[in-house]
């Protein structure tokens, strides 16, 4: 169930920031533009793909959310139940779309699957114990998920205008040589 | 003109408070869909003559009395009510920071830079 983040190292340790270029023209110097942008394009690439790795995983916290917010309310309301010394009457799932009644009395202890293979009996506080734990460690995760995608959507930013920044240079140079060459002509 | 590092800085700021935004913005959606649900729900329980209802909680229905279902159904809009609060001043506060940031950056780059959507 734990989902450990990029082993254990930040994202800013493991993936380098895009440097800006402070003066394009010095940049450009000695160097042809086309292989300037395509290095930039290479660069843009990387943080893209690492992009789209973040937002799956984003998406697959946010999916698990709220499946373990289901289990915890379900433990909850058999807790309550309890309590009131209630015998709670449910219709479960058989199959996808065939429900059976069930009357559930003394309810101690509940089932939880831990993933891999793994079922383990808990009592009821226990479970909602390790639910909240759990719901707690998912929003952890989604918020550091979070800030590598603040700091990749960045470095994507970034090297974009750098690419703007270096076209629009390249016209001005290119501009610059056939003023000159109709100048001399 | 050329771009500074500040204006970088404040390119990419504006930038991820606009992915935020979006963000956002889905998750309202999604909460005034499930409002909308309750609502509902809620109606149809006021016309409801059963003692008993089944009310489906994580992946079963439970039999719960109407009372009991109507208090959970209310709960549930309260909690959506106060999500959406929440979300709803977050989101004016990075309208506010991107407005902001609009203002600089088209003060300085003009038609040169779009910053829609």
């Amino acid at each position: 169930m734990a989902e450990t983040s990029t082993s254990g190292a930040s994202l800013p340790e493991l993936v380098p920031k895009a440097s800006f270029i402070e003066d394009v023209s010095e940049h450009l110097q000695g160097a042809s533009v086309d292989d300037a942008l395509n290095e930039l394009r290479g660069a843009h690439q990387k943080y893209k793909y690492i992009e789209q790795e973040i937002v799956q995983r984003k998406q697959r916290l946010a999916f698990k959310q709220p499946e373990i917010e289901k289990c915890l309310a379900s433990v909850k309301l058999l807790a309550a139940q309890k309590e009131e010394g209630t015998e709670a009457v449910l219709d479960f799932a058989l199959s996808d779309q065939v429900f059976a009644k069930a009357r559930l009395a003394n309810v101690e202890a509940v089932n939880l699957w831990l993933g891999a293979g793994v079922m383990l009996e808990y009592s009821l506080p226990d479970a909602q114990q390790l639910l909240e734990t759990q719901l707690a460690g998912c929003s952890r995760q989604l918020s550091i998920v979070q800030e590598e995608h603040d700091y990749i959507k960045d470095q994507i930013t970034t090297t974009e205008v750098s690419a703007c920044r270096e076209v629009s240079m390249a016209r001005v140079y290119n501009y610059g040589v056939s003023q000159r060459r109709t100048a001399s002509a | 003109m050329d771009v500074t590092l500040a204006d970088q800085e404040n390119i990419n700021h504006f930038s991820r408070l606009n992915t935020k935004v979006h963000e956002i913005n889905a998750k309202l959606k999604a909460l005034k869909a499930a409002a909308e649900d309750i609502e509902e729900a809620e109606n149809e329980l006021m016309l409801a003559e059963d003692e008993e209802v089944p009310y489906l909680v994580g992946e079963c229905f439970f039999h719960l009395e109407k009372e009991v279902a109507e208090a959970r159904l209310q709960e549930a809009a309260n909690e959506g009510t106060s999500q959406c609060a929440a979300l709803s001043n977050e989101r004016a506060s990075l309208l506010k920071q991107m407005a902001a940031l609009k203002k600089t950056l088209y003060a300085k780059f003009g038609n040169a830079i779009n910053l829609e959507e």
